[in-house]
């Protein structure tokens, strides 16, 4: 498919084009900011615009990269971009999710609007340019340089402990980013290229697999985040502006389990093999005991957060059973992920906006003055279960049908998570939402906005459309998927084989 | 059936008394029965209490305690308690600093002379 114009740089790149128009606004007064905010709004809706081209012309048919583009950069290194089927639903959440988070800050921020905004439309470039770029060393500045924004959006719009928070998520995510960039020089020093089709065909050697393996697994391990390295997450979380969280939760997440499949299991299909043990374990503690965190937390956004660990922790049990399954089902986890955590983010962010407290204790009798907030919100919270009918479901099914045919005790041991999931989330609902109204401070508060309603009803629409019709996007990532099992088992038995060679 | 519906019809409608004396007679069944046979009780002590409290020791001695302590915290400590040891060189006094490039060099040589020989010829 070819347009005449490079279709996904215009993608990737325009977002950073609007953030130049934002650094031309002059002045600190409101119409200022009114005008850095429509910048913001329209950038992002045309980002959106576009990126559904790319959805409509993709050809789910293919596991090839598609409307690549290649030129020449730094003499070694290309500027090489395309999507396939694992990363096209990627983009599309991506440029899906940010113009409601523009909404959503539209009058939660009254300070520094523009830099607030700068922040993320670069951060918006910086995400897709993950998902998009075909050079390990484009994807290594792309996925380092969004801690860049993150950073300062936590740092500077967060809470009372923002300067803690920011400092041990950029911290964490950095020490293990650059194990990541030495196994980069180290695959660079042994492939002779950067070239990420060409390194999915390399076929390294085993011993240096695992150490390769293991420096990709610290970096993804922290970004996803896997138990023990989670804690920056809830810190993070809970500090961040409401927009923050949506982006932290919706999207920087997902690069890690992105980079597993991407990187990971492709390039390395021996040590995936040989350690997929080892993520099981990581993964079912992450579910079982983040879980009962949940249960034991006193601030909102915490919970959330604490709930978000939990539910990747089926996405990594579901990509490391490769089964079709299994990966699907993870991909799928993801995306449900991305639409139903954003929307509790938002959702928490409505309620944070009128009283300034994330205390659960704080709420009670919800339901009363905020009917359309209460559907909203029970809504995700019946996702975020994984109820049937809603997008959460299918994703854990999935992922549990590939665990239950590799491991049934993974399957078992995952199951208690989800009877969890159900007992701290509906009970957070009936905390917050159900009771009586009794708190004085909650007697005039208001319901949505028309603003707040543009935001939750295409969450609400897509959670539930997902729930009973799934097929878009698991059609669009089969292929892709497909071909990634095949060539995992092809490398597997070639190993078996020189194996076998040896043996006397 | 039909003996509910005659139990039901005398202890409702002919002799409605009859069931506050034989709650007093059986107290002990009619609490039981009462309370559902108490299964909210005791599911309440058996799962939802153990794993509150479960939660809230993972938490915070699981999380804050163990992982933040020996991790990112714990870390970050160390590096400012040897960087305050570290702080506590500089002095400002000359001879300090002189004395400990005297050890310095004192040290360089030995190793010079012990390890690697001397001065060759």
């Amino acid at each position: 498919m070819s347009y005449g114009w490079p279709i996904l740089s215009t993608v990737t790149f325009l977002p950073l084009l609007g953030a130049l128009l934002i650094v031309l606004l002059r002045g600190q007064d409101e119409s200022a900011f009114r005008n850095a905010r429509f910048i913001a709004l329209w950038t992002t809706l045309i980002t959106f615009a576009l990126s559904l081209i790319l959805w409509r012309d993709f050809d789910p048919l293919t596991a090839q990269f598609q409307f690549v583009e290649l030129r020449p950069w730094l003499g070694p290194i290309a500027f090489h971009m395309g999507i396939d089927g694992i990363s096209m639903p990627f983009v599309l959440l991506t440029t899906f999710l940010m113009p409601l988070c523009i909404l959503a800050s539209w009058l939660a921020i009254t300070e520094r609007v523009k830099e607030y905004m700068i922040a993320f439309l670069v951060l918006e470039t910086l995400m897709l340019g993950v998902f998009t770029s075909l050079d390990l060393v484009m994807f290594y500045l792309f996925f380092e340089g969004g801690l860049i924004p993150m950073f300062l959006i936590i740092g500077i719009w967060g809470g009372q402990r923002r300067v803690y928070a920011s400092f041990k998520f950029f911290l964490y995510t950095l020490a293990g980013s650059l194990l990541m960039l030495l196994a980069i020089m180290a695959i660079y020093w042994e492939a002779g290229t950067t070239d990420i089709p060409v390194l999915l065909t390399h076929g390294f050697p085993p011993e240096m697999q695992t150490w390769l393996w293991f420096a990709f697994l610290a970096s993804f391990a922290v970004k996803l985040p896997m138990w023990p390295v989670h804690t920056w997450l809830p810190d993070a979380h809970v500090e961040a502006p409401t927009a923050g969280s949506v982006i932290l939760a919706g999207i920087l997440l997902k690069m890690g389990g992105y980079g597993f499949l991407r990187f990971s299991i492709p390039m390395f299909p021996l040590a995936s093999a040989e350690f997929a043990p080892l993520i099981f374990a990581l993964s079912v503690v992450a579910i079982i005991y983040t879980s009962l965190v949940c249960l034991a937390q006193e601030d909102l956004k915490k919970l959330i957060a604490y709930s978000s660990v939990a539910h990747m922790g089926f996405v990594t049990i579901g990509v490391f059973t490769l089964t079709m399954q299994g990966l699907q089902g993870g991909i799928f986890q993801m995306l449900s992920h991305g639409i139903v955590s954003a929307a509790l983010f938002l959702c928490v962010g409505v309620i944070y906006d009128r009283m300034h407290t994330r205390e659960i204790a704080a709420f009670g009798g919800l339901a009363d003055r905020m009917p359309i907030y209460a559907f909203c919100f029970m809504v995700f919270t019946l996702a975020n279960v994984g109820l049937p009918g809603t997008s959460g479901f299918v994703g854990e099914f999935l992922s549990l049908t590939g665990a239950f045919r590799v491991n049934t005790w993974v399957a078992f041991l995952a199951t208690t998570g989800v009877i969890l999931s159900a007992a701290y989330a509906l009970w957070l609902y009936r905390r917050i939402i159900f009771g009586k109204l009794e708190k004085a401070s909650l007697k005039f508060i208001t319901d949505l906005t028309w603003r707040e309603v543009a935001v939750m009803t295409p969450l609400v629409l897509l959670t539930i459309f997902f729930g009973f019709y799934p097929a878009p996007i698991l059609d669009a990532s089969a292929a892709s998927v497909d071909a990634l099992i095949k060539n995992f088992n092809a490398s597997l038995a070639a190993a078996e084989q020189a194996r076998l060679a040896l043996m006397p | 059936m039909a003996a509910g519906f005659a139990v039901a019809w005398y202890f409702y409608i002919t002799n409605p008394l009859v069931p506050f004396g034989l709650a007093k007679r059986f107290r002990g069944a009619h609490l039981f029965l009462l309370n559902a046979w108490y299964f909210d009780a005791l599911y309440d002590a058996l799962f939802v209490r153990p794993a509150k409290r479960l939660g809230r020791f993972l938490w915070k001695t699981g999380d804050g305690t163990i992982i933040d302590g020996i991790g990112p915290d714990g870390i970050a400590a160390r590096v400012i308690d040897i960087t305050n040891r570290v702080v506590k060189l500089q002095t400002g006094y000359i001879y300090h600093y002189a004395f400990v490039m005297l050890i310095g060099v004192a040290l360089l040589i030995t190793y010079f002379i012990f390890a690697m020989g001397g001065l060759k010829p």
